[in-house]
């Protein structure tokens, strides 16, 4: 009951929601000011640190850096953690993106792992690794990520940022972690000596990270609320031993992800397309115009300059005119809209226990329900060729149609 | 940029939409989806739903203020995540505690009234809103909508943290009364 009182509250009536957003953003503004004083104070006592570890020397905190000796553990390399009670998300700034092209090389996991330049993390089913480059296609950055959430006691976040040089953070909003009395708890930081090289680790609920700067690059290694510092420390010792190659991460190499405009794709989603056979999404799509449907927008997902992903919204009781012209509200006068998106590149995780196309009926399709309250859109799913078709709709019986025009 | 003009542009189903959305509105979203869940990652991706629950949504919608409707869509997305991540307690996020502050009216646990029709409970809970003055509008929006902690409360509503408990807890407690009296089983 009390979940139903939750949701019947995000049914609040818009003005007087607008009202108290005023009235905290008014308040925000506020704070951005004291945040923005605390950034700049962080960032002299990063400065301070940050001296003392180019002159230990001279540096009055030279007592804090631990010298690294053969069995030095995760407890040793996160000697100082913070312990916070609560986190608080704030808006930083507008920082705009510092890179000119981005490239995916995911899909070499495998080859990664037999070539022993990425450690292998079976439990973390969902890789992700990318490169962002600058306008000359120098490196900029490399991140790679380990990934799984299917059971939240099992959730996992591993991260590598990783750069030639160090990489800032771009992160357009930041947390900060505060205690039961609301005051702020920096992470606890420990300084390492070890190989001549500081390793600075960072140990609190929301920043869990290694850094180190060495010969091959820059590197900070991270670990989600739910990693342990055993964790985080098993990675940072996969690429102490392991230091990139930042050459097998040339902008060439990676994966290009881009979407087109679609214009001329238009003419082959009837079967009056003289070209439709060559459309490789066509036996994944209802033949819309007989069913009087006209297109009121769609997007081509290509990888490489090859299509991997399709998107197409269609309306009903409608000419291509007025589609075109915008004149139309989606339910009045019948008009109804269907978008079918089909992804050739599903991550597994996304599709378990997802029915092949052949599996559906009417009846399982006809029960579903709206996805939220706000869109009132019921979304359906199901496997085609290996594909994920998923499709977004006002009106099922009419979906269920058109599914079952191309079974 | 324009609400206005960033909502015609998902009008015209142009991908620039979602990049105007993210420029104006990611760090708002995220603020409400960090309240929600504890997880980092889990907001963003949040954040990233909305932007496609958006561009699913409009058109039909053609919201007059896209922060309002842009937060609505945050909100269920991330309550939604967190019921399907959260089998186990683990962290109190703001989120779960507004959420067991609510057991002060209403049983707690599942019953045959987790059939009521929410329409009908948000019809009456927009009425019972009206009925308060500004300021516990303020207190009971900020915690129960934004899921606000009540230290960010009493910062904007220029109070102290102890009244902002209190008035909770009474409002909770009208809250409760009239539901009631409106002829719901709690």
């Amino acid at each position: 009951m009390k979940n139903r009182i939750i949701d019947a509250i995000g049914n609040i009536d818009d003005e007087l929601l607008e009202a108290t957003d005023a009235l905290r953003a008014s308040n925000k503004r506020k704070n951005s000011a004291i945040i923005k004083w605390l950034a700049a104070a962080a960032c002299v006592c990063l400065a301070a640190v940050s001296i003392s570890l180019v002159f230990p020397r001279k540096a009055a905190s030279d007592n804090r850096v631990q010298i690294w000796k053969d069995g030095y553990s995760a407890e040793d390399y996160f000697k100082n953690t913070a312990v916070s009670t609560d986190i608080m998300a704030e808006e930083k700034s507008d920082i705009a993106v510092p890179y000119a092209e981005r490239r995916y090389f995911s899909d070499n996991r495998q080859q990664y792992e037999a070539d022993g330049v990425i450690p292998v993390k079976d439990k973390n089913r969902r890789f992700t690794a990318l490169a962002n480059y600058n306008e000359d296609g120098s490196l900029y950055s490399l991140e790679l990520a380990w990934h799984y959430d299917s059971q939240i006691e099992n959730y996992s976040h591993l991260s590598v940022l990783a750069g030639l040089k160090e990489v800032p953070e771009i992160n357009d909003c930041i947390f900060i972690e505060t205690d039961e009395n609301g005051n702020v708890v920096k992470p606890g930081l420990t300084v390492t000596e070890r190989d001549g090289i500081k390793i600075i680790a960072r140990g609190g609920r929301a920043d869990k990270s290694i850094s180190f700067q060495n010969a091959s690059g820059w590197y900070r290694i991270s670990g989600s609320w739910n990693d342990s510092y055993e964790a985080v420390t098993e990675l940072f010792e996969w690429f102490w031993a392991h230091p990139v190659n930042f050459d097998d991460f040339t902008i060439e190499k990676g994966d290009n992800y881009t979407q087109t405009g679609l214009t001329d794709y238009l003419n082959l989603l009837s079967d009056e397309g003289s070209d439709s056979e060559d459309f490789i999404f066509s036996a994944f799509l209802p033949d819309f115009k007989r069913f009087g449907y006209v297109i009121a927008g769609n997007s081509l997902g290509m990888k490489n300059n090859e299509p991997v992903s399709f998107n197409v919204s269609v309306l009903s009781n409608l000419t291509q005119e007025e589609a075109d012209a915008g004149e139309y509200t989606v339910g009045q006068n019948g008009c109804e809209m269907i978008d079918w998106t089909i992804d050739s590149e599903a991550f597994e995780g996304d599709t378990e226990g997802v029915k092949k196309l052949e599996e559906l009926t009417r009846d399982s399709v006809l029960s579903l329900k709206p996805a939220d309250e706000v869109t009132t859109q019921t979304r359906i799913r199901y496997i085609q060729e290996g594909c994920l078709v998923t499709i977004y709709t006002t009106d099922v019986e009419l979906a269920w149609e058109l599914i079952e025009s191309i079974r | 940029m324009e609400d206005s003009e960033i909502v015609e542009l998902y009008w015209k189903r142009d991908e620039q939409a979602i990049r105007e959305t993210e420029k104006k509105y990611a760090a708002y979203l995220k603020r409400i989806a960090a309240n929600v869940l504890y997880d980092f990652e889990d907001c963003k991706e949040c954040v990233n739903d909305t932007y496609l629950a958006a561009w699913n949504s409009m058109p039909e919608h053609r919201p007059g203020v896209l922060s309002t409707y842009l937060g609505k869509l945050v909100r269920q997305i991330s309550i939604d995540r967190f019921r399907k991540n959260t089998s186990k307690k683990r962290h109190a996020s703001e989120y779960e505690l507004s959420i067991s502050e609510m057991e002060d009216c209403v049983a707690a646990g599942n019953s045959p009234e987790e059939e009521l029709d929410v329409k009908l409970l948000s019809e009456a809970i927009n009425s019972f809103i009206h009925t308060l003055k500004a300021e516990e509008r303020h207190i009971f929006i900020g915690r129960y909508y934004y899921f606000d902690s009540v230290k960010k409360i009493a910062g904007y509503c220029k109070s102290s943290e102890a009244k902002v408990k209190t008035t909770l807890y009474r409002l909770r407690q009208k809250l409760k009364d009239y539901l009631v009296k409106e002829g719901f089983d709690l």
